[in-house]
């Protein structure tokens, strides 16, 4: 679901050792040390944005950070952070690995460790080098001009697809905290507060539960889902109320249910009955759209069907006719349907739920039920 | 409290800022400026298709099409948020399309428009994907330019909407800060804190907002809330920035859980006396380094010159984005102050009886020095905890 991206991460920020102790990331080193020895790469760099941080730098490092994650076929990651100095104190405290300030840029501090580490050529994967600047995407190419740089984006996310256990806990104490932030969003409503009223009331919940981040989608205009732009005491009823909540990294979405004989929770049913391994996820939303009215499949298709979900609010596999890729044992997915059987009439019909790919079939997350 | 599309300044200040866009690009022989979205809004990048529209894109991309001459032209994405688009976007023209078909209608559109071989300039703000950059440069040629300066030039010197949004952010601020020091107790975790009065500055109108609350009896630095429960004599560190139709505005604020200690004051005399004299410095035509100069002075005269540098501070100051960041106070800094440009002025900074503090205000550019936009300057606010008993 596209949303509105938060200015910049600033909520609860803690590493729960206990959820995830240090042999967690030295289990998921070496998953990844072994598939760069597969694919013959000497090193790996994965990479983040400064602002916003990415699933795939804190599946390494420990916690989601701004900035890029060095590996070497042996030892540890090391984090390089473009923020130089007086966060680096306390943004260290969040990870388990090394942790580098960059104050002369990360491609110039990445290019030292490698050459530190005696490499002078070789094969240099990068994982999402789209993340890469202009300027730093230059640099990096000069600096590694000795080197065969290979995409290994794909590979290393199908590494992570599948969530580990604790990531699927976590996922689940995420879930936990978006239900009851709807949960508080429809009381509010009940208590004749605004749909506005009622996002900033779901997230004040969610924040004050432990989120880390928070995105809100609400019908704070007839038949149509909004972010929040500020008070508006407009009201329109049912409520309809989409959120997603990071906590500790790890997103889950929760939302205000259609009634089970609309479009919505039919197609909803349909997916969830759809999925197993060695499903395609084309396949899954093909289910969906077969029990929408033509009129509604546009406009569900447009807000998205949803898509696997863990470190990254969208992650792989997206769930979107013709996709090819196959539904692995133990990927969370969240799935939507948003769908309004007769756009000149009836109102907006929205049904989701997450649930893990089990051996035999969907299940849903522990935390859930 | 994001305002009406009909309020009558909003209605005027972007047909005004299109216009001054248009002078800069005649002037410097630009036939065709594009300015980019990727709907992250950050205070410390600049957003130059919502300071051009008007419009908070929710989509992973959009494009401001202006061409020297004829009507302007924005492609925003999704289709889905398209009543929305229409609501907000000061510009009439509006196609939307779906994420995966942006490059392709942008290019429609301006093939309809005979402009692909047009003299074309991008402003994306540091926002800009490496591969929307590189298919810029796949439509129009290498030689395609950057157009973050000529933005950036113009709406550096605050327009009135500008200012009326900033404002009411900076009023909103105030409130949430008044709300913390009513609610901050002791056993109370940081992370609640900090959630209270996030949500009262939502509740208040922000659709947006940046702040990092953190507690401690000796700060390092201010950081992202945890789950630390806050104690008596605790050194409390709000740097609140509400967003009002985009601009942001920030006070940073610092307050003692209990009765300051004499260092404390000293400490918190000293930062306020810097900022007070980088205000009084802070002229038309001046030098950003000699701002900065002025603010470390009374710092290094007490003796902590080593401290002026980071690890322990990062900057004296820097604007609040939409369409510029200019001015960012710092030294090394070539930029020099004009009337009219607003930025937040913050010595907040480490020393080592006390530890971190932080004491900043929203500013803007007057004639005779920088006048604040809060209703009262910061001080060192005592949370007494008797009276909270009470």
């Amino acid at each position: 679901m596209i949303a509105m991206d938060k200015v910049l991460e600033r909520g609860f920020t803690w590493w729960d050792r206990a959820l995830f102790p240090r042999d967690e990331f030295e289990m998921r080193t070496r998953v990844v040390q072994q598939a760069m020895a597969e694919a013959g790469l000497d090193v790996l760099t994965v990479w983040s944005s400064y602002y916003h941080t990415e699933g795939s730098t804190g599946f390494l490092a420990g916690w989601p950070m701004g900035g890029a994650v060095l590996l070497f076929r042996d030892g540890e990651p090391i984090l390089f952070s473009p923020g130089g100095s007086r966060e680096h104190y306390f943004a260290a405290m969040q990870v388990w690995c090394e942790m580098r300030t960059a104050p002369g840029g990360i491609v110039a501090a990445v290019a030292k460790a490698v050459a530190d580490k005696g490499l002078a050529a070789g094969r240099l994967g990068l994982v999402r080098p789209d993340q890469i600047d202009v300027g730093p995407w230059q640099a990096l190419q000069d600096a590694f001009a000795a080197f065969e740089i290979i995409d290994f984006t794909g590979a290393y996310e199908a590494l992570r697809a599948s969530k580990r256990p604790r990531e699927r806990v976590a996922i689940g104490a995420s879930q936990a905290i978006a239900c009851q932030a709807v949960a508080a969003g429809q009381q509010a409503f009940a208590e004749g507060a605004s749909n506005a009223a009622a996002l900033a009331e779901a997230e004040g919940v969610a924040r004050l539960l432990g989120a880390r981040d928070f995105r809100g989608l609400v019908n704070s205009a007839p038949n149509a889902l909004r972010p929040y732009e500020g008070t508006n005491p407009a009201r329109h009823a049912p409520l309809v109320l989409w959120v997603a909540v990071d906590q500790h990294g790890y997103w889950a979405t929760a939302s205000t249910m259609a009634a089970i004989e609309s479009s919505a929770s039919h197609a909803l049913a349909a997916m969830i009955a759809a999925v197993r391994p060695g499903v395609r996820a084309g396949d899954v939303a093909d289910q969906a759209l077969a029990h929408l009215p033509e009129a509604a499949r546009a406009m569900a298709l447009s807000y998205g069907l949803g898509g696997g979900i863990g470190l990254g609010l969208e992650e792989t596999p997206l769930i979107a006719p013709g996709e090819e890729t196959v539904l692995r044992q133990d990927m969370v997915l969240s799935l939507q349907v948003f769908a309004q059987d007769d756009p000149t009439g009836d109102p907006l019909g929205f049904a989701s739920a997450m649930m893990r790919v089990g051996p035999q079939g969907a299940e849903p997350l522990a935390s859930a039920s | 409290m994001m305002f009406s599309p009909d309020d009558p300044m909003r209605r005027a200040a972007y047909p005004a800022r299109l216009a001054k866009v248009r002078a800069a690009m005649r002037e410097q022989g630009i036939e065709l400026l594009i300015a980019y979205g990727d709907s992250r809004h950050s205070f410390l990048e600049m957003n130059p298709a919502w300071w051009l529209t008007g419009l908070r894109q929710m989509g992973p991309h959009m494009a401001v099409i202006i061409p020297l001459d004829g009507e302007p032209q924005v492609v925003a994405t999704p289709v889905w948020d398209e009543d929305r688009i229409r609501e907000r976007c000061a510009i009439d023209a509006v196609v939307c399309c779906e994420p995966r078909d942006f490059l392709a209608t942008v290019e429609t559109q301006i093939g309809a428009r005979n402009l692909t071989r047009a003299h074309a300039a991008v402003s994306g703000g540091g926002q800009m994907p490496r591969a929307i950059h590189e298919a810029w440069r796949g439509l129009f040629g290498e030689t395609v330019g950057g157009a973050d300066k000529l933005i950036s030039d113009i709406a550096r010197v605050r327009d009135a909407w500008s200012l009326k949004c900033t404002r009411a952010a900076v009023a909103i601020a105030e409130q949430g800060y008044d709300h913390l020091l009513q609610i901050a107790r002791p056993g109370m975790p940081e992370l609640q804190v900090a959630a209270e009065l996030e949500g009262r500055v939502l509740a208040l109108g922000a659709e947006d907002n940046f702040q990092i609350m953190s507690a401690s009896q000796h700060n390092r630095a201010c950081h992202r809330p945890t789950n630390r429960l806050l104690v008596e004599g605790d050194v409390l560190l709000g740097e609140i920035t509400p967003s009002v139709d985009g601009e942001f505005a920030q006070i940073c604020r610092t307050a003692v859980l209990g009765e300051p200690s004499a260092a404390q004051h000293a400490a918190f005399d000293l930062l306020d006396e810097a900022l007070r004299a980088g205000m009084k410095a802070a002229r038309p035509g001046v030098a950003v380094e000699a701002v900065v100069q002025a603010i470390n002075a009374p710092i290094a005269a007490a003796g902590y010159a080593q401290y002026t540098v980071p690890p322990y501070m990062r900057t004296r100051g820097h604007s609040m984005a939409m369409g510029s960041m200019d001015p960012e106070i710092a030294l090394g800094n070539g930029q020099v102050l004009a009337e009219g440009v607003m930025f937040v002025m913050h010595p907040n900074q480490y020393l080592p009886e006390t530890g971190y503090m932080m004491c900043g205000e929203p500013v803007v550019i007057g004639p005779n020095g920088a006048e604040a936009l809060t209703s009262r300057m910061g001080e060192l606010h005592a949370i007494r905890l008797q009276e909270r008993a009470a």
